[in-house]
C-alpha cells in the first residue's frame, strides 16, 4: 500500500509533465502515456521516494506550489532589479567574492531546492557544496558581506525556511 | 560613444539591408514557385488519403510516410549502417568493461538530485515523441536521441558505474539495440508470414492492403490515425536507438584503467 502511494506519486508527475509536453488530450496520446509512465515510474520511484508520504506531503506540495510563485515573483525580482542596475551603470560597480553560506536542511530535496534557488537568481551561483560541514560555497556578484551567517540572511534565508517546510 | 560602437551598428544595419537585398531579389537562389512537381504532388495526393488506401500511407505526416513507407527498404538499411558502426565500436572496445570503483563517484549531490527528478521526465518527452512520429514531427530516431540524453545525463551525474550496479551492462544494452532492430524485422514481414500460412499475396515492408493484398496493418488507434508499419516502426526505432547510442556513450566513457588491459598491453620486449 505504501509503495503505491509512493508509485502514484511518481506516476502523475511523470504522466502531468507527459501531457503539458505532447500538448494533446487524444485519447490514442493519453492510452500511450499511460502506459509508457507507468513503466518509467516503476522503475524510477526506488531512486526518486525513498520514505512512505502521508497527508501532511500534500500540505508540503501545497507549499511547493506557493513557494515557486513566490520565488518567482519576488525573489526573481529582487535579484533582477540589481543585476539590472550593475549591467546598465556605465562603471562597472561589482565586488565579486565566493562567501561561505551554512544550510540547515537535512534531506536532498531541500538542498538541491536551495542550491537551485541560489543559482538560478542572477548575481549568485552556488560553485560547490561541503556536505560534511553543511555549507554552500556561493559566487556573489556583489559581497555585501562575507560572513557566512550574514551571507545566509541576504542569499538563502527565505529560500531555507520554504525548502524546510516542503522537504523537512 | 566611441568610433567602434558607430561602426559595428552601421555594419550590422549594412548586414540587414544587404540580406533583405538579396533575399526579395532571389539573390540566393530561385525562390520556389506556386506550381508543385509532380512528385510533390504526387507525395500530397497519397500520404493520406482514405479513399485510395491501396496507394497511401494513411500517415497524415508526409515525411514520416516516405521514409518508412515509400522508401521503407532505405531506410532499413540506414538502420544497419548505424548498427555496423556500434559494431565497429563494439569491436574496437572488445573485452572492455566498466570496472567499479575506479576514481569517481559521479557528481556533486545536488546535481545527482536534479538530475534524477529529470531523467524519467526527459525519457518519457522522448517516448511521447517516438509515438507521434506519424503524427508530427519527430518519429523514431528523434524519440530515440532524445531519451539517450537522459541516459547520457545519468552516466555522467551517477558515473559508468552506476549503470553497471543498476544491471544495465554493456551486454544488456546491446540486447535492447538487437531486441528493437529484430522487432523492425518482424514488423516488416509480418503480413507476408501472414500471407503464406493464411493463403494469398502480400509484399515485405507492406503498410495498408494493396491491388492485389488484402492483407494490411491496423490504421486506426482509437481516436487517430496509427498508420500500421510507422507506428511500429518508429517503436522499434526508438529502442532500438536508446539501446545503440547508450552504448556508444558508455564505451566512449570509460576509464584508463579500463582500457589500459585492452589497448595498452601491446609492447613487446
Amino acid at each position: 500500500m505504501k509503495k503505491l502511494t509512493r508509485f502514484i506519486a511518481v506516476f502523475l508527475y511523470i504522466y502531468a509533465f507527459y501531457i503539458m509536453f505532447t500538448a494533446s488530450t487524444t485519447e490514442f496520446s493519453l492510452t500511450l502515456g499511460f502506459i509508457a509512465s507507468a513503466l518509467l515510474a516503476a522503475l524510477s520511484t526506488p531512486f526518486l521516494i525513498q520514505r512512505n508520504l502521508g497527508a501532511h506531503d500534500l500540505k508540503s506540495f501545497a507549499y511547493l506550489l506557493l513557494y515557486y510563485f513566490r520565488y518567482m515573483i519576488i525573489e526573481e525580482y529582487k535579484a533582477h532589479k540589481q543585476v539590472i542596475k550593475i549591467v546598465l551603470s556605465r562603471k562597472l560597480d561589482i565586488k565579486p567574492a565566493i562567501v561561505k553560506v551554512p544550510y540547515s536542511v537535512k534531506t536532498d530535496y531541500g538542498m538541491t531546492l536551495i542550491a537551485g534557488s541560489i543559482t538560478n537568481t542572477p548575481g549568485t551561483c552556488v560553485v560547490d557544496v561541503d556536505e560534511k560541514r553543511h555549507l554552500f560555497y556561493v559566487h556573489w556578484i556583489y559581497a555585501t558581506t562575507i560572513e557566512p551567517e550574514k551571507a545566509r540572511e541576504e542569499i538563502s534565508k527565505v529560500f531555507e525556511e520554504y525548502a524546510a517546510k516542503i522537504f523537512g | 560613444m566611441r568610433l567602434s560602437d558607430i561602426a559595428i551598428g552601421v555594419s550590422m544595419a549594412m548586414l540587414a539591408l544587404l540580406l533583405s537585398y538579396l533575399i526579395v531579389y532571389g539573390g540566393l537562389g530561385p525562390i520556389a514557385t506556386l506550381n508543385l512537381r509532380p512528385l510533390a504532388v504526387s507525395f500530397l495526393n497519397y500520404t493520406y488519403n482514405p479513399w485510395k488506401i491501396v496507394y497511401s500511407a494513411m500517415s497524415p505526416e508526409a515525411v514520416t510516410a516516405i521514409v518508412w513507407d515509400f522508401r521503407g527498404l532505405d531506410t532499413y538499411f540506414e538502420t544497419s549502417v548505424l548498427f555496423i558502426a556500434i559494431v565497429g565500436l563494439i569491436a574496437l572496445f572488445r573485452g572492455a568493461n566498466v570496472v567499479q570503483g575506479v576514481s569517481s563517484k559521479g557528481l556533486s549531490i545536488i546535481v545527482k538530485t536534479s538530475t534524477k527528478l529529470v531523467a524519467p521526465l526527459i525519457l518519457v518527452a522522448g517516448a511521447s515523441l517516438a509515438f507521434h512520429g506519424h503524427l508530427s514531427p519527430g518519429g523514431g530516431f528523434q524519440g530515440g536521441s532524445f531519451m539517450t540524453v537522459a541516459m547520457t545525463l545519468l552516466a555522467i551525474a551517477f558515473s559508468i558505474e552506476f549503470f553497471q550496479q543498476k544491471k544495465l551492462t554493456l551486454n544488456r544494452l546491446l540486447a535492447i539495440r538487437c531486441i528493437g532492430l529484430l522487432a523492425i524485422v518482424v514488423v516488416s514481414v509480418y503480413l507476408l508470414v501472414k500471407a503464406v500460412l493464411l493463403g494469398g499475396y502480400a509484399y515485405i515492408f507492406q503498410n495498408m492492403p494493396r491491388i492485389n493484398s488484402q492483407y494490411s496493418m491496423p490504421s486506426w488507434f482509437l481516436d487517430r490515425p496509427l498508420a500500421g508499419i510507422l507506428f511500429f516502426f518508429n517503436l522499434s526505432e526508438s529502442i532500438a536507438v536508446i539501446g545503440g547510442l547508450t552504448l556508444g556513450v558508455v564505451l566512449l566513457l570509460l576509464r584508463e584503467e579500463e582500457l589500459k588491459a585492452i589497448i595498452g598491453g601491446g609492447e613487446h620486449e
